[in-house]
């Protein structure tokens, strides 16, 4: 099994020289997740699918611009996907896409996926000690990180839709982000 | 001086910044925090990516859903489109001609010469593609003409026509278009339908023309009425740029 950091960094060099087979390696390794991401926020498979497709072509037409100090080459391409859905969910045009689509919105079982998606590993595992460090969160602190990462909203918006004071969604986002960053040992 | 309530405040925003949790007036609170801190500050520079690992592992925290089928060929063709059309477009690129007003658009004779241009471009595109030796898209154009009920609605504004190829209630579309002018340095064209219905224009798909022509798959809504072409700097999920075509699209017959 490949490193996936060292991996991705090498992948990320290739891209830089315009390698396609790295792009592809790139988008069979981390696209589905792309995918996953960009479903979630957005809703609507059609603007799904396009956020993935300028996500993975902004990386490669940056893929340059990649410096290691800044974060991993997953944090920069999943923020890259979280930024175009998010900016998608946040326009008009997307909500009204994301009813239309609604009835074909595509709902996988973990079952469907683990046999359509091959993951490596060290993901997978990774995935794990994720959704077990999120489940050790409080419910109200994991709540505004959902909130804010998979619908898109602002912690202004939150604080306007449920009543809860602006200052204290700001205390459980970053007491949440801090405790994530703990347990899944995320160095500053 | 104490620098740790300075960044207890700046680790706040850094942290909701991560997780698309600011809002204009937030972004604009981290840059005054900033501002006032040192550029290089390395605590800074570590909070920020260290941030950004815990938003990545919120996505990785969800099943990952396999990629539709073709979408990797789809990013290669737009990889190469991107990388081809780059080199293609000058530094100072052309002006886009803006779009006649709808009462100003040619009829009749306009429309016929639009579709015969539109289908000797699809010809072209179609020989194009075999001479590059990918054999999907042909294929798939094909297909689409296969089916029953293919439609098509045609923009022209002077010598720049496009022809959308459709199927009511399908999502799968072509666009063949001529007479294109080189986007501007950083730019592309991007195509725009209005579901019926809706006041607002949404995205089918961004393209570079090859030689002033293209032919693209697009996607376009199940019920349509409108077609437009804008200049955009990328993909874009509303119209901000000069529209160089518009034009309704007709009852389905």
């Amino acid at each position: 099994m490949r490193s996936v950091a060292l991996g991705d960094e090498e992948l990320l060099r290739r891209l830089a020289e315009g390698d396609e087979r790295a792009l592809r390696d790139l988008f069979a390794a981390y696209g589905p997740y792309a995918r996953a991401l960009a479903l979630r926020v957005v809703g609507s498979p059609t603007l799904a699918d396009e956020v993935v497709q300028e996500a993975f072509l902004s990386i490669w037409q940056h893929a340059r611009n990649y410096r290691r100090e800044r974060g991993s080459v997953r944090a920069w391409l999943f923020a890259t996907v979280h930024n175009r859905a998010v900016d998608c969910v946040r326009r008009e045009e997307a909500y009204h896409r994301r009813a239309q689509d609604e009835e074909t919105v595509v709902v996988l079982d973990a079952e469907d996926v683990a046999e359509s998606v091959a993951e490596l590993q060290e993901l997978a595992d990774r995935r794990r000690e994720i959704r077990e460090a999120l489940q050790r969160l409080p419910a109200e602190q994991r709540a505004v990180l959902e909130l804010m990462y998979f619908e898109g909203k602002t912690q202004a918006a939150i604080a306007a839709e449920t009543g809860i004071p602006l200052g204290t969604v700001k205390s459980r986002t970053l007491l949440g982000m801090r405790r994530l960053r703990k347990d899944l040992e995320i160095e500053p | 001086m104490n620098d740790a309530p300075a960044h207890e405040h700046i680790e706040e925003l850094l942290a909701a910044e991560a997780v698309g949790g600011l809002d204009d007036e937030g972004r604009r609170e981290l840059a005054r925090a900033l501002d006032g801190h040192p550029a290089d500050c390395p605590d800074c520079a570590r909070l920020r990516s260290a941030y950004g690992e815990v938003a990545a592992s919120l996505a990785l925290s969800l099943d990952p859903v396999p990629a539709r089928e073709g979408a990797e060929d789809e990013l290669r063709r737009r990889a190469q489109r991107t990388r081809g059309g780059a080199r293609a477009i000058p530094g100072g690129g052309a002006t886009p001609r803006r779009a006649r007003p709808s009462g100003e658009r040619g009829r009749g004779f306009g429309a016929a010469v639009a579709a015969v241009a539109a289908a000797m471009v699809l010809l072209a595109g179609l020989v194009g593609y075999l001479l590059h030796g990918a054999p999907g898209p042909e294929t798939a154009i094909s297909d689409f003409f296969a089916h029953a009920g293919a439609q098509s609605a045609q923009m022209h504004s002077g010598a720049t026509t496009m022809t959308v190829y459709y199927r009511p209630g399908q999502t799968s579309a072509f666009a063949v278009g001529s007479g294109f002018a080189d986007p501007p340095s950083g730019h592309v064209y991007e195509l725009w339908y209005r579901p019926a219905g809706s006041t607002a224009m949404a995205p089918a798909g961004t393209f570079v023309p090859r030689d002033g022509s293209v032919v693209s798959p697009v996607r376009v809504g199940t019920d349509i009425d409108l077609l437009a072409v804008s200049v955009e700097p990328g993909f874009e999920t509303t119209p901000t740029g000069p529209v160089v075509l518009s034009g309704p699209v007709p009852p389905p017959t």
